[in-house]
C-alpha cells in the first residue's frame, strides 16, 4: 500500500483509533481523552490539507478493499466532491470537539460520549470518501448506529423515546437504500461512482426500473436529508446535548444525506440522464415544498432548537433544490450551500447550547434582553442568523444568489419565487429573536445563571461559534477569494460539466 | 496614487466604522463616529479620481471615487459629525448600542456612495438598512418599535425585490456595472417585469409615494439626531440608486416615464394635503420630502421618457440629491434649536431671519431641480412639451403652502429635550443651511437661464403666498373652520387595521372551519383531539408524519405516482 491509497484510510483512523481508544478510558483520565480528541481532529485536519493539496495538483487518491465475493470492494476514493464533505467534516469537527469538552465538563459518561463521537465522523468521513454505493451504504449504516447513542446519551425517557423514533426513521431509510442499492447493482451491474453516471450508459435499461431505483435511492437519503414527509425524527432529536445537535444539523447527518442525494444524481444517474428520466423536476419540486414547510413549521416554535432543527429541515433542503434544478450555476448552488448551511447551523447551535448551560434558557421567549448578559454569544448568533435569511455579504447571500441564478439559467423562474418566499419566511423566524434579544429589556433573574467570572462564559463554548460566525462572514466576504467554498463548488461543477 | 495607499484609503473608509463595530476596539476613543470618518475626509481632501477592483471581494466589486461621489462622501460627513452630536444616548448600554448602529450605518452609507457595481452598491445599502433600523428602534418608545416595524418590513420586501431584480439582469450580463440594467432590459424577455422590480424596490427604500409610510413614522418618532439623516441617508440613497439603475439618456421608455411621471405629480398633490395636515413640524417636513421627491420622481420619469432629458439628468441629479439631504437636515435641526433660544428673546430676531431662510429654501427647492435640467441647445424638445413635468412651476405652489405651514407650527409644538449646547446645535444649523444654499447657488450657475426660471415660478409663489397668509389669518382669527389631523403614516394606519381584521378573521375561520374538517377526515383514525387554531392544526399533523411508517409510506405512495406518471 502507497501513500495515494493509504492517505484514505489514514484520514479514517485520526477519528477511529482515538474514538475506540476513549471507550476504555476511565472517566476520570480527563487530560488522555481530550489530548486524543484534539491530536485526532488537528491530525485529521493536517491529513485533509495534504488530500486538498493533493486533489489540485492531480494526484489520485484511491483504497479498495475486498468486501464480498464476485468484485464487490470498499472503495475510497478522493475527488473534487468528496473532498469539499470531508474539508467540512474536519473543519466542524475540530471546532465541535472544543465545544463538545467545554460543554459537557463535569458531565458523566463523556468516555462513552466521545468514543461514539468520533465513531459518528469516522463515518462521516467514510460517507464522503466512498467511492461507490456499497461503501456510501456501509458508512451511511454505521453513522445511523454511532449517533443513536449520542442522541440518547441523557438517558431521560424523552431521550429515549426520540432516540428511538430515529433509529426507526433511519432503519427504515436503510432498508430502502440497501433494496434500491441492490437493485441499482442487478440492472447497471456496477455500484462505481462514474463521472456521468454509471446508469447514463445503459441504453436498454427499463425507464419505469431507473425510476423506481431513484425513487428507493431518494427516499432512503431523504430519511437523513429530512426530506418532507421524513422530516419526524429530527425536531425530536433536539434533546441531546447541544454539541449533538450542532453535529447532526451541521455536519454529520443531515449533509450525509444531502450529500449522498448529490452523488445519486451527480455520480450514479448523471444530471442530464436524470433530467431526461423526469426525476429531477419532481424532485425539485418535493425540495421547494420542504423548504416551505420547514419553515412555515419554525415560525411556530418557542423552543430554539425546535426552531433551528425545522430551519434545517428547510435549508438541507437548499441543496437538494440546487442539484435539482439542472444546470451548473444551480449545482454550484447547491454544492456551496452544503458547506455555507454548516458554518451558519453549527454557529447557531453553539450558540443555543451557549445559552442553555449559561443562563438555563431554551425558549425564544425568555431571550429578551440576553444580548446584554451575553453580547458576543449573541453576536455569532445575529451572524449566522443574518446568513441565513440571506443578508449581504454573508455567506447565505452567496448560495442564494447562485440558486437563484442557477434557477433562471435553467429557466425554472419559479425556484426564484421559492427562494423569495423562503428568505420571507427565514426573516420572519429569525428577526423576531434578534429584536428580544437587542431592543427589549431582561428580566430580574434568568433562569439557572452559572457564573463564569467576567467572562459571559467558559471559552471553549465561547470560541467556537466566534470562530465559525467569522467563517460566515469570510465564506460570503471572501467569496470570489481563491480556496474559497465558492471557488470549490464551481471546480466541481465544472469538472461534472465537462463535456 | 499609489495602489497600495489607495486600495487601503477607499477600502478604510467602509472598513473603519465596521471595525470600531468591535467595542473592545473603540472603548478607548473619546469620539469613536467622528474618527471613523476620517478616511472619508482624507479621501475629500484628495483631488484625484481613483477607483480599484477588488475581484475577491464578494462576487468581484469595486469602489471609487469621481466628482459626482464626491460631493455625496461630503454630504454625508458633514451630516454624520451633525447626528454624532445631537445623539444623546440614555444611559451607557444605550449608548454602546446606539454607536454601534451609527457605525454599522455610516459605513453602509460610505460604502454605497463609493461602490461601483451593482452587487456592491446593493450590499452596502442593505448594511445601511439594517443599522438604520437599529437607530430607529434602540432606545425608542412604543411609537419608535411601530416605526421600526414598518420599515423593516418595507426594508426586506425591497430587497427581495431588488435581488430578483439583480439575478434578472446578471442573466443577460456576467458583468454587474450600472450600465447593465439598460442592457437587462433590452435583453430580457420580460422587461416590464424586470423594471416593476426595480421601481418598487427602490421606492420602497426612499419612501417615494406611495409607498412611503414610513418616512412620517420615522420623522415623528425618531430622535432628533437619526432623523436628522432621514433625507441624507436612507432617502439618498434611495434616489441615488435610482439615479445609477435607471437606464436614463440610454433608453426611451414612453409608456413607463409617462406612468412615472403621473405618479410623482400625484405624490406632490398627496404630500401637500397630508402635509397641510399635520401638528407637527418634523411629521409636516416629511410630506415636504414627500412632495420634493415626488417632483424628482416625475422628473425622471421625463428623463426615461426622453432620453435626452434622462441624460441630463444623469449628470446632475446628484447636485439635487445633496440639495434634499442638506435642506431637510437644516430644517430638522432649526425644529431642534427653535425651543431652545425661545427663552432668549435677543435671539428671536435672528431666529426668525433663519427660520425664514430655510422656508425658502424648501419654497424654491422645485426650482432647483429645473436649474439642473439643461436641454441641449438645438433640441428640439421644449418644456412646455415635456408631459407632467411641464406643469413643475405649480410644484412651487405645494412648497409654498408647506413651508408656510411649517413657520406657522415651529413656535407652537412641544420639543424634545436634547442634551447638547446651544452654539453647537446653532453651528449645525448654520453649517447645513450654507451648505444648503451652496448647492442651490451651485446649481442656478450651471443653468443658462436662471432667471427664466425663477420668473416662471412668480406666481404659484405668490398664489401660495396669498393662500397661505390668509389661512394664517383665518386661524388667528378663530374663523377657520376644524380639518381633522391626518397621522404620520396616513394610510399605513387604516392598512394596519384592516390587516388586524383579516388576521382576526383568519383565527376565527381556523377556530370554526378547520375543526369540522379535521374531525370528518381523521375520525377514522380515531384519535385526533379537537384543535382550535391554525398552529395546533399544523401540530397535529406533524405528529402524524412523525410516525414513520406513515411518513415512508406517503413517500413510497408519491414515488409510486411519480414512477406510474412517468411511464
Amino acid at each position: 500500500m502507497n501513500w495515494d491509497s493509504g492517505l484514505l484510510l489514514l484520514i479514517l483512523a485520526t477519528s477511529l483509533v482515538p474514538g475506540l481508544v476513549i471507550f476504555f478510558l476511565p472517566e476520570e483520565r480527563v487530560a488522555i481523552r481530550t489530548t486524543l480528541n484534539m491530536g485526532g481532529a488537528v491530525v485529521k485536519l493536517v491529513l485533509v490539507g495534504v488530500l486538498i493539496w493533493g486533489v489540485l495538483h492531480g494526484h489520485q487518491y484511491e483504497t479498495r478493499l475486498p468486501l464480498l465475493p464476485g468484485g464487490l470492494d470498499l472503495v475510497l476514493h478522493a475527488d473534487a466532491e468528496s473532498v469539499l464533505f470531508v474539508t467540512l467534516s474536519a473543519v466542524l469537527w475540530l471546532v465541535t470537539t472544543i465545544y463538545a469538552i467545554g460543554y459537557l465538563e463535569g458531565s458523566q459518561h463523556r468516555s462513552r460520549f466521545f468514543g461514539f463521537f468520533s465513531l459518528c465522523v469516522t463515518a462521516t468521513v467514510g460517507v464522503a470518501l466512498a467511492g461507490n454505493m456499497i461503501t456510501f451504504l456501509v458508512f451511511y449504516e454505521l453513522l445511523t448506529l454511532s449517533t443513536y447513542p449520542l442522541i440518547v446519551h441523557r438517558g431521560t425517557e424523552e431521550a429515549r423515546q426520540a432516540g428511538r423514533v430515529y433509529l426507526r426513521y433511519t432503519i427504515a431509510g436503510g432498508a430502502l437504500l440497501l433494496v434500491g442499492t441492490v437493485w441499482l447493482y442487478d440492472v447497471a451491474g456496477s455500484f462505481e461512482f462514474t463521472h456521468r453516471g454509471v446508469v447514463a450508459g445503459l441504453d436498454d435499461a427499463d425507464r419505469t426500473v431507473l425510476t423506481a431505483i431513484f425513487v428507493l435511492l431518494i427516499a432512503g437519503l431523504g430519511v437523513k436529508a429530512a426530506l418532507v414527509p421524513l422530516h419526524g425524527w429530527l425536531p425530536r432529536a433536539m434533546v441531546a446535548p447541544a454539541p449533538v445537535s450542532a453535529l447532526l444539523h451541521a455536519v454529520a447527518v443531515v449533509k450525509a444525506g444531502a450529500f449522498g442525494i448529490v452523488r445519486v444524481v451527480d455520480d450514479v444517474y448523471g444530471v442530464e440522464f436524470a433530467a431526461s428520466l423526469g426525476v429531477t423536476g419532481p424532485l425539485a419540486v418535493l425540495a421547494a415544498t420542504t423548504i416551505v414547510y420547514g419553515s412555515l413549521r419554525a415560525l411556530f416554535q418557542d423552543n430554539l432548537k425546535r426552531r433551528l432543527a425545522y430551519s434545517t429541515v428547510s435549508q438541507v433542503s437548499y441543496i437538494v433544490l440546487g442539484v435539482a434544478v439542472v444546470g451548473p450555476i444551480a449545482t454550484v448552488g447547491g454544492l456551496v450551500h452544503l458547506v455555507h448551511q454548516g458554518l451558519m447551523k453549527i454557529t447557531l447551535f453553539f450558540c443555543a447550547g451557549n445559552l442553555a448551560e449559561t443562563l438555563g434558557v431554551h425558549n425564544i421567549s425568555d431571550m429578551n434582553g440576553i444580548g446584554r448578559r451575553m453580547p458576543w454569544t449573541m453576536a455569532a448568533f445575529t451572524i449566522a442568523a443574518l446568513g441565513m435569511i440571506g443578508v449581504p455579504p454573508l455567506a447565505g447571500f452567496v448560495s442564494k444568489w447562485y440558486l437563484g441564478l442557477g434557477a433562471l439559467d435553467a429557466g425554472q423562474d419559479w425556484v426564484v419565487f421559492i427562494l423569495a418566499g423562503s428568505s420571507l419566511l427565514n426573516a420572519g423566524y429569525f428577526l423576531p429573536v434578534l429584536y428580544a434579544t437587542w431592543f427589549k429589556a431582561p428580566p430580574d433573574a434568568w433562569p439557572a445563571e452559572r457564573s463564569y467570572g467576567r467572562r459571559e462564559t467558559a471559552w471553549a463554548l465561547l470560541a467556537p461559534p466566534l470562530v465559525t460566525a467569522l467563517l460566515v462572514v469570510a465564506a460570503g466576504l471572501l467569496a470570489s477569494a481563491p480556496f474559497s467554498p465558492l471557488q470549490w463548488a464551481r471546480f466541481i461543477t465544472t469538472q461534472e460539466y465537462a463535456p | 496614487m499609489n495602489t497600495t495607499l489607495g486600495i487601503l484609503l477607499l477600502l478604510s473608509v467602509p472598513g473603519l466604522p465596521l471595525l470600531l463595530l468591535l467595542p473592545t476596539l473603540r472603548a478607548r476613543l473619546s469620539r469613536p463616529c467622528h474618527l471613523a470618518l476620517l478616511p472619508a475626509v482624507i479621501l475629500l481632501t484628495l483631488p484625484l479620481d481613483y477607483s480599484i477592483e477588488l475581484p475577491w471581494l464578494l462576487f468581484g466589486t469595486g469602489l471609487g471615487i469621481d466628482g459626482e461621489s464626491r460631493l455625496l462622501i461630503a454630504m454625508s460627513v458633514v451630516l454624520w459629525i451633525a447626528a454624532t452630536f445631537l445623539q444623546a444616548p440614555a444611559g451607557e448600554v444605550d449608548g454602546c448600542r446606539q454607536t454601534s448602529f451609527f457605525l454599522l450605518t455610516m459605513a453602509g452609507n460610505l460604502g454605497a456612495i463609493l461602490a461601483t457595481g451593482m452587487v456592491g452598491f446593493f450590499t452596502f445599502s442593505t448594511l445601511m438598512g439594517y443599522g438604520f433600523y437599529g437607530l430607529l428602534v434602540n432606545g425608542g418608545d412604543a411609537a419608535a418599535r411601530r416605526t421600526g416595524r414598518v420599515y423593516l418590513g418595507f426594508l426586506i420586501l425591497a430587497d427581495l425585490a431588488l435581488f430578483e431584480a439583480l439575478l434578472i439582469a446578471a442573466t443577460t450580463s456576467r458583468d454587474l456595472g450600472f450600465g447593465v440594467v439598460r442592457h437587462a432590459i433590452e435583453q430580457s424577455a420580460t422587461p416590464g417585469f424586470y423594471l416593476s422590480l426595480v421601481l418598487a424596490g427602490l421606492a420602497l427604500k426612499a419612501a417615494i409615494w406611495p409607498l412611503h409610510f414610513w418616512l412620517p413614522l420615522a420623522f415623528r418618532s425618531a430622535r432628533p439626531a437619526v432623523v436628522l439623516l432621514l433625507g441624507g441617508v436612507p432617502v439618498a440613497i434611495g434616489l441615488l440608486r435610482m439615479v445609477r439603475w435607471l437606464p436614463l439618456g440610454a433608453l426611451a421608455l414612453p409608456g413607463v416615464g409617462e406612468g412615472i411621471q403621473w405618479v410623482g405629480l400625484a405624490a406632490a398633490i398627496y404630500g401637500t394635503v397630508a402635509g397641510l395636515r399635520q401638528s407637527h413640524p418634523r411629521a409636516l417636513l416629511a410630506y415636504a420630502g414627500i412632495v420634493v421627491t415626488g417632483l424628482f420622481v416625475a422628473t425622471l420619469g421625463s428623463g426615461l421618457e426622453w432620453p435626452v432629458i434622462g441624460a441630463t439628468i444623469k449628470e446632475t441629479g446628484h447636485l439635487f440629491i445633496l440639495y434634499l439631504g442638506f435642506m431637510l437636515a437644516a430644517l430638522v435641526s432649526a425644529s431642534v434649536i427653535a425651543d431652545k433660544v425661545t427663552a432668549r428673546r435677543a435671539l428671536h430676531s435672528l431666529l426668525l431671519v433663519a427660520h425664514v431662510a430655510g422656508a425658502l429654501l424648501l419654497m424654491l427647492a422645485p426650482v432647483i431641480i429645473f436649474f439642473l435640467i439643461r436641454v441641449p441647445a438645438g433640441s428640439d424638445l421644449l418644456f412646455a412639451d415635456s408631459g407632467v413635468v411641464a406643469l413643475w412651476p405649480w410644484w412651487t405652489l405645494c412648497t409654498t403652502l408647506l413651508a408656510l405651514r411649517w413657520l406657522y407650527l415651529l413656535p407652537h409644538h412641544q420639543q424634545e429635550a436634547v442634551s447638547v449646547p446651544t452654539p453647537v446645535i446653532a453651528v449645525i444649523w448654520g453649517v447645513l443651511l450654507a451648505a444648503t444654499a451652496a448647492i442651490g447657488l451651485l446649481a442656478a450657475l450651471w443653468c443658462d437661464d436662471p432667471m427664466g426660471v425663477v420668473v416662471d415660478v412668480w406666481r404659484p409663489v405668490v398664489l401660495g403666498l396669498l393662500i397661505g397668509s390668509s389661512v394664517w389669518w383665518m386661524a388667528a382669527k378663530g374663523a377657520l373652520p376644524v380639518i381633522p389631523a391626518i397621522p404620520p403614516g396616513d394610510l399605513w394606519l387604516i392598512i394596519a387595521r384592516w390587516l388586524s381584521r383579516v388576521d382576526h378573521w383568519m383565527m376565527s375561520v381556523g377556530h370554526q372551519v378547520l375543526p369540522r374538517w379535521r374531525a370528518a377526515g381523521l375520525a377514522v383514525a380515531g384519535h385526533l383531539l379537537q384543535v382550535c387554531k391554525w398552529q395546533k392544526a399544523l401540530d397535529a399533523g406533524e405528529r402524524l408524519l412523525q410516525r414513520w411508517s406513515i411518513a415512508v409510506t406517503l413517500l413510497l405512495l408519491l414515488g409510486a405516482a411519480i414512477v406510474l406518471l412517468g411511464t
